[in-house]
């Protein structure tokens, strides 16, 4: 099949180990260590999800400066952690059970280079949470991720787009991070 | 314990009953009965200004949104001569929704069962196999889509009632209109409504978002309590105490005849953008604009809602809501949009900075 882009199976396999560390991180509630994959600039962004006519498609996601599920920076996203671990943080005490899963890993490389800087890097998630007594909810999506050389776990999360395959989201909160 | 069939309130006792505004108390049975659940389907949401859209939604002819007024799918959508129309979203051949996505732009809605298509008024301008499955015998002009008789604006904000004898939507937004300005209308322009929609599924009756929005803004210090403490930290000089102290200012609380209702503080401008400025840079921009629009803004609306009420919450009886805070500007608008059921309805909700040159 041409076009079918095959990467390398070192990077592949590194890339993958540095995703599924990144969600034992979250499933285990570590958050400091979490937001330190992110660089400075990093954007943590999920749009809303519209239900468009087909002949409307590519306008179902809204766009940066719209309304957006989350939208943070680095900054702004360094707030949400520490709210993880406030005392008074109601909505996640006690804390929410998840089980982030990390599949279809696409690998090309970042504009910039051949590789040498980074990866634009699409996977696919389910996270399963259970909550309280009997709360469930399964959010099903993918992540655009930009992951750049260097830092403690050896990759960066330059960027983040998270695309929830929800119209109306169906739990009552998004109180995790994906 | 004896568990007998489910009896209703309503069986033995009045609405009255279950209401005590002198004491402020009321009974958990208004939240759970179907019995008054039945009865606002009946009397409260056929009868009552419920919002639709914003305007800037709707810019072209053939813009259209989808939404819901209490349990009926709507469509909204601006006509070839500027008329913004809403219309029952169910095809009249048997019901099917003719439009099941959020919005878009269209020349005809078409039913997918089996294809009549409706035009921007609602008018039934094409029947598949007219001639051979109805002999050319259907009075098209009797079946087009049943049209929310009454549609209104209020500076940007689209209303409408299914009630022909309601009173105008001016009038039945009374007082509330004057919080409303400090939304709408703190400059020329109005608002618009930045693209997308974040809609979510709320797990319980509708008036408990009512009542929430209308005014209690109590809970908000501990609640949300997680929120300061993020932005600064422990820091006993932080966001955190500025929080609770700008809560326990002088605020001012208002309920309407019609049941609207609203809470917020009128501040100093400096502590309406102090807290803006320990925030960070992108706050700091809300900050600059508030103060650069300051004046401009206390012209038209006079001084005291140049700044504020803030920290607000608000309801337009029964459905829209919107939040004005001073930490996180532009205003948010919400509705009520689904259901209600007894225990779900779904909320919408939009972002409404003042418009933008264009
Ligand atoms: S139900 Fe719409 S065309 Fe038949
Ligand atoms: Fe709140």
């Amino acid at each position: 099949m041409p076009g079918l882009p095959l990467a390398d199976a070192a990077v592949q396999h590194e890339i993958e180990q540095f995703l599924y560390f990144e969600a034992e991180l979250l499933d285990e509630r570590r958050y400091a260590e979490w937001i330190e994959l992110f660089g400075v600039d990093a954007r943590y962004w999920a749009p809303t999800h519209a239900n468009r006519l087909r002949r409307d498609r590519g306008t179902e996601l809204s766009v940066q400066g719209e309304v957006a599920l989350f939208d943070f920076d680095r900054t702004t996203l360094g707030w949400r952690v520490r709210q993880m671990q406030a005392s008074m943080h109601w909505a996640e005490d006690p804390p929410s059970r998840t089980r982030h899963l990390v599949s279809n890993v696409r690998i090309t490389p970042l504009e910039d280079g051949n590789g040498d800087t980074g990866f634009a890097v699409r996977s696919n998630f389910i996270c399963y949470r259970n909550r309280l007594a009997d709360e469930v909810d399964i959010w099903a999506g993918e992540r655009q991720d930009e992951l750049r050389r260097g830092g403690a776990a050896r990759w960066t999360i330059g960027n983040r787009t998270i695309i929830l395959d929800q119209n109306v989201v169906l739990s009552k909160n998004l109180s995790v991070l994906f | 314990m004896e568990l007998g069939p489910q009896r209703s309130t309503l069986e033995h006792g009045s609405l009255e009953d279950l209401v005590d505004w002198r004491r402020g108390a009321i009974s958990g049975e208004i939240f759970a009965d179907p019995a008054i659940h039945a009865r606002e389907t009946e009397q409260l949401f056929p009868r009552a200004w419920l919002f639709l859209a914003h305007e800037s939604q709707l810019r072209r002819a053939g813009d259209f949104v989808s939404t819901f007024m209490g349990a009926d799918a709507v469509i909204v959508v601006r006509d070839g001569d500027g008329t913004i129309r809403g219309m029952l979203n169910a095809c009249r051949h048997r019901g099917m929704p003719v439009c099941r996505v959020d919005s878009g732009n269209a020349r005809v809605f078409t039913c997918p069962f089996h294809g009549w298509s409706y035009d921007r008024s609602g008018t039934l301008v094409n029947v598949p196999l007219l001639d051979t499955a109805y002999h050319n015998e259907l009075d098209t002009t009797a079946w087009g889509l049943i049209p929310v008789p009454r549609v209104a604006s209020y500076k940007g904000l689209v209303f409408a009632t299914f009630d022909e004898s309601a009173p105008s939507l001016l009038d039945y937004l009374g007082d509330m209109a004057w919080y409303l300005d400090s939304m709408l209308d703190r400059r020329d322009g109005g608002t618009e409504g930045l693209g997308g929609v974040h809609k979510i599924r709320m797990h319980g009756n509708w008036k408990l978002v009512a009542e929430q929005f209308a005014g209690d803004n109590y809970h908000a210090v501990f609640a949300h309590a997680s929120a300061p403490t993020a932005w600064s930290g422990d820091d006993p000089e932080g966001a955190a105490p500025r929080f609770s102290g700008s809560m326990s200012s002088a605020g001012r609380q208002f309920a309407g005849r019609e049941g609207h209702g609203t809470a917020g503080f009128f501040l100093s401008s400096k502590a309406l953008t102090g807290g803006l400025r320990a925030m960070t840079d992108d706050h700091r921009l809300v900050a600059d604009y508030y103060d650069a629009t300051n004046d401009e803004v206390a012209d038209r609306l006079g001084a005291e809602r140049s700044r504020g009420p803030s920290g607000t919450a608000a309801l337009v009886f029964p459905t829209f809501t919107y939040l004005e805070e001073s930490s996180a500007p532009p205003p948010l608008g919400s509705a009520i949009r689904r259901g209600p059921t007894t225990s779900s309805s779904g909320v919408g909700s939009w972002s409404t900075p003042p418009r933008r040159p264009r």
